[in-house]
């Protein structure tokens, strides 16, 4: 059964590449992030995505979420983060090619840890994209507990979304 | 003097403890920015013979990255008697060469 408002977000490992403002021109070693750690005690939007840089809805859903970013963190974000079923290199060009700089944290969950632990992926075998794809869906999450989650119900960009999100801060 | 490639920690403690200066390049067989470095680092280790000159792959080291807290590679750290005292990140071949000099004077 997927997860449900009110409910505590499990305690998994994303990875990712940590944002280096002073040098542009290094290779990042791809850290690990305990969702327990991390969130305990903040304020947090975490958006999930299929995958990234997949045409149409992930090219558009996560660059609104990086425009945004600093209108959301204003409302009693701590962090703004975008999580999808890629490794923590793709996560990390995807950050740089949408110029995400440390608006958004870009995190991956490779392993599908978080995303089967909430109930929330699909198996995309059929359409050649791999056993375990996360849905696309939005969560805020208060000191680990679920207060708000969006999740997508068909293609396209609503619930799961910036503006959404932002009218629920 | 050459670069030593480092992939054990016992072996890395026990150099770091025999030697008063060692200067550490963490890098990544993947990172292209870690190759602009390589060459620099090599010529560095013939021209200071009282430095002991390691590099270490933090694929192949990950108990080492993580104690030196690697997060951006390429990394030089530099170590008298142990300690961490200067720290050089990415690919400024000017930067490493004058924390080199401050190292050795």
């Amino acid at each position: 059964m997927a997860i449900q408002v009110g409910d505590t977000i499990p305690n998994t490992v994303f990875t990712y590449a940590p944002y280096n403002p002073e040098h542009a021109d290094v290779c990042s070693a791809p850290q690990p992030m305990n969702t327990h750690d991390a969130f305990k005690g903040k304020r947090v939007v975490l958006f999930a995505v299929p995958g990234a840089f997949t045409p149409t809805c992930s090219e558009t859903h996560m660059p609104e979420y990086a425009t945004r970013a600093a209108e959301i963190k204003a409302k009693n974000v701590d962090i703004v983060a975008c999580v999808a079923s890629n490794d923590p290199f793709v996560m990390d060009a995807w950050g740089k090619a949408h110029g995400v700089k440390d608006s958004v944290l870009m995190l991956s969950d490779a392993n599908g840890e978080f995303g089967s632990a909430i109930g929330l992926v699909n198996d995309g075998t059929k359409m050649r994209m791999g056993p375990i794809r996360l849905a696309r869906f939005a969560m805020i999450i208060n000191d680990l507990k679920v207060e708000y989650l969006g999740v997508e119900p068909a293609r396209g960009v609503t619930v799961s979304g910036a503006a959404s999100v932002i009218a629920k801060l | 003097m050459t670069v030593t490639v480092v992939t054990d920690k016992s072996q890395f403690d026990r150099i770091v403890e025999q030697s008063p200066k060692v200067a550490v390049d963490f890098t990544a067989h993947w990172c292209g920015s870690c190759k602009a470095m390589v060459h620099v680092f090599e010529n560095l280790s013939n021209e200071h013979s009282d430095v002991t000159f390691l590099s270490v792959d933090i694929d192949n080291a990950t108990d080492i990255a993580k104690e030196y807290e690697i997060k951006s590679m390429p990394t030089f750290k530099f170590l008298d008697h142990g300690r961490v005292v200067d720290e050089v990140v990415g690919t400024n071949k000017h930067e490493l060469e004058r924390s080199m000099d401050s190292f050795t004077s």
